[in-house]
């Protein structure tokens, strides 16, 4: 047993040991971390340099002390920081994801089916998708009224066209083949659903999923805008631009795109995990 | 109700009446029967309508623009009742494999649509398996595996569920010759020992010969029953592939398809 721990040992001494720097995710690390500072350095140098006001473009050091304030410095109680606000608009832009998700693919196989209700359902869809949200909002709020729930409508209505669209276009360009099987066996439409159809659609989800990421949480703040939602980062970055407060609009739009990065990452993950793991949709 | 006759195939006449393809004749008048436990082949010049034939005794949905005439009857039956009684089992041209289920899984597919017990199904699966030498793989993935038992595994699916008739589309089209050989004992010994009527589709003239008992010969478009001949050899035809009898069948399918083409 010894000698053969001995051997281990050994044979793990003449394995190459990975050097700190040659491990590739730390080394992208440093790189993003030390072209940050650089950008930072050359930001504030030209701001300074040039005296620039704050009004027009804060330098890092604005941001920097803007950051400290709202989130190190404690406020009066009821207080909701941007990152309290950004969680709101995050929350209102995954249910609005989870239900493009849901009721698009739902649309995607109906009209998939039914080429009848195709006709008449599509082209309402895609009007939709011809009339910018913000001008949309003022009907619709005064349809539903100025609050959440016409916010998750907008949110949807945004969203779900591409979801519809691409269940749709799996769904005709399955191949015959495997059409034909299932229908030799004459399963029931729930059978044919369940063994061929929603299998099928998992990859086109799962990267529809990584463009609706972005598009749902855009949705979520740009319909802040007309409607009277109480919180919410778009409303925030909306009046702090009217009170002059520029660094906080900056940060604000920051850390919005830290968390859609977030966001897009644990999708991509996720994706990769399932197509891996399960294959789905794989011909 | 002739219980002898697995398929009747009487006059019957396909149109296809698409935008550019107007009152396109596909298949003309075409009467054939096959007889219950018997192997007998299709073999006809590139797109006579074979497949479209193949379609049709299956009981697959046709095309709109499909105009059909004549009648295709399965053990007296039309080819969508037959295909709802599970009388027949499909084996396609391309293997046809979900991805997301392991080997094992594929074939145990029809028994879960058809709605056969969990107990069941295993045991089927199980006994399947092992008929065909898939244990080792029933945990594998289809793409793990290589064309040949790719094939293998949809033959195991279509047999899941025991049908009496096999219909197969140019099964083994895409395999090698050694690999496209074996497969051929292999279905030979399957339509023995489990006694079914297997319909083979293909273009190959020595698959046809090495195969079959009877085989038809469709001519080009569109497409009749040119001739049919009767293959007399005695199986295993491994044993008589090189007998000059086996070789004037080939010569002559030849001759008639050559003629059938022009």
């Amino acid at each position: 047993m010894n000698a053969l721990r001995k051997e281990k040992n050994k044979e793990r001494e003449k394995r190459p040991t990975r050097s700190f720097f040659l491990n590739k995710s730390i080394k992208k690390i440093l790189i993003y971390l030390f072209l940050l500072i650089t950008l930072l350095t050359i930001w504030q140098i030209l701001l300074e340099y040039f005296d620039i006001p704050k009004r027009i473009a804060p330098k890092p050091s604005d941001l920097f002390n803007f950051i400290t304030k709202e989130f190190f410095i404690p406020h009066s109680q009821g207080y909701q920081n941007i990152l309290v606000k950004s969680l709101f608009s995050l929350r209102d832009a995954l249910l609005g994801f989870l239900i493009s998700l849901i009721l698009g693919s739902l649309i995607g196989i109906v009209i998939f089916k039914n080429t009848y209700i195709y006709s008449i359902l599509f082209p309402f869809l895609f009007l939709t998708q011809l009339i910018p949200v913000p001008a949309l909002a003022p009907i619709v709020a005064t349809l539903l009224g100025y609050g959440f729930f016409t916010k998750i409508f907008l949110i949807v209505l945004f969203c779900i066209f591409s979801v519809v669209v691409s269940v749709r276009n799996t769904l005709i360009n399955l191949p015959e083949n495997y059409t034909l099987l299932l229908h030799s066996y004459s399963p029931s439409r729930k059978e044919f659903l369940k063994y061929l159809l929603l299998p099928s659609l998992v990859p086109t989800l799962l990267s529809t999923m990584k463009l609706l990421c972005s598009g749902s949480i855009v949705a979520s703040i740009i319909t802040e805008l007309p409607l009277s939602v109480k919180t919410g980062i778009g409303k925030d970055i909306y009046n702090s631009f009217n009170n002059q407060i520029i660094p906080r609009v900056w940060v604000s739009t920051m850390l919005i795109s830290i968390i859609s990065l977030l966001f897009f990452i644990c999708i991509s993950k996720f994706e990769k995990y399932i197509n891996k793991k399960y294959r789905y949709g794989q011909f | 109700m002739d219980n002898s006759k697995a398929i009747t195939v009487e006059n019957f006449n396909v149109l296809f009446n698409g935008d550019r393809t107007k009152h396109l004749h596909v298949l003309e008048n075409i009467s054939f029967d096959v007889k219950n436990s018997s192997f007998v082949s299709i073999i006809g010049p590139s797109g006579c309508g074979k497949s479209t034939l193949f379609r049709l005794i299956s009981g697959l949905p046709t095309k709109d623009s499909c105009e059909i005439g004549g009648k295709i009857r399965i053990y007296g039956r039309k080819p969508e009742t037959a295909s709802k009684n599970r009388d027949l089992g499909l084996i396609l041209q391309k293997p046809t494999l979900l991805e997301w289920r392991t080997v094992a899984e594929n074939i145990e597919l029809p028994l879960e649509i058809m709605g056969y017990q969990k107990e069941k199904r295993g045991k089927i699966v199980t006994k399947l398996l092992n008929s065909m030498d898939l244990t080792p793989y029933s945990h594998y993935r289809p793409s793990e595996l290589s064309g040949g038992m790719q094939q293998k595994v949809s033959i195991g699916r279509a047999l899941a569920y025991n049908p009496k008739l096999l219909l197969m589309d140019e099964p083994f089209a895409a395999l090698d010759e050694v690999n496209r050989r074996r497969m051929n004992n292999e279905i030979i010994n399957i339509w023995k020992e489990m006694n079914k009527t297997i319909l083979f589709v293909t273009h190959n003239i020595q698959e046809a010969v090495y195969l079959s008992q009877k085989v038809i010969v469709l001519s080009k478009k569109p497409s009749t029953v040119y001739k049919t001949v009767e293959i007399d050899l005695k199986y295993p035809r491994n044993e008589v592939e090189g007998c000059s009898k086996y070789f004037k069948y080939i010569k002559e399918i030849r001759e008639y398809l050559n003629e059938a083409s022009n």
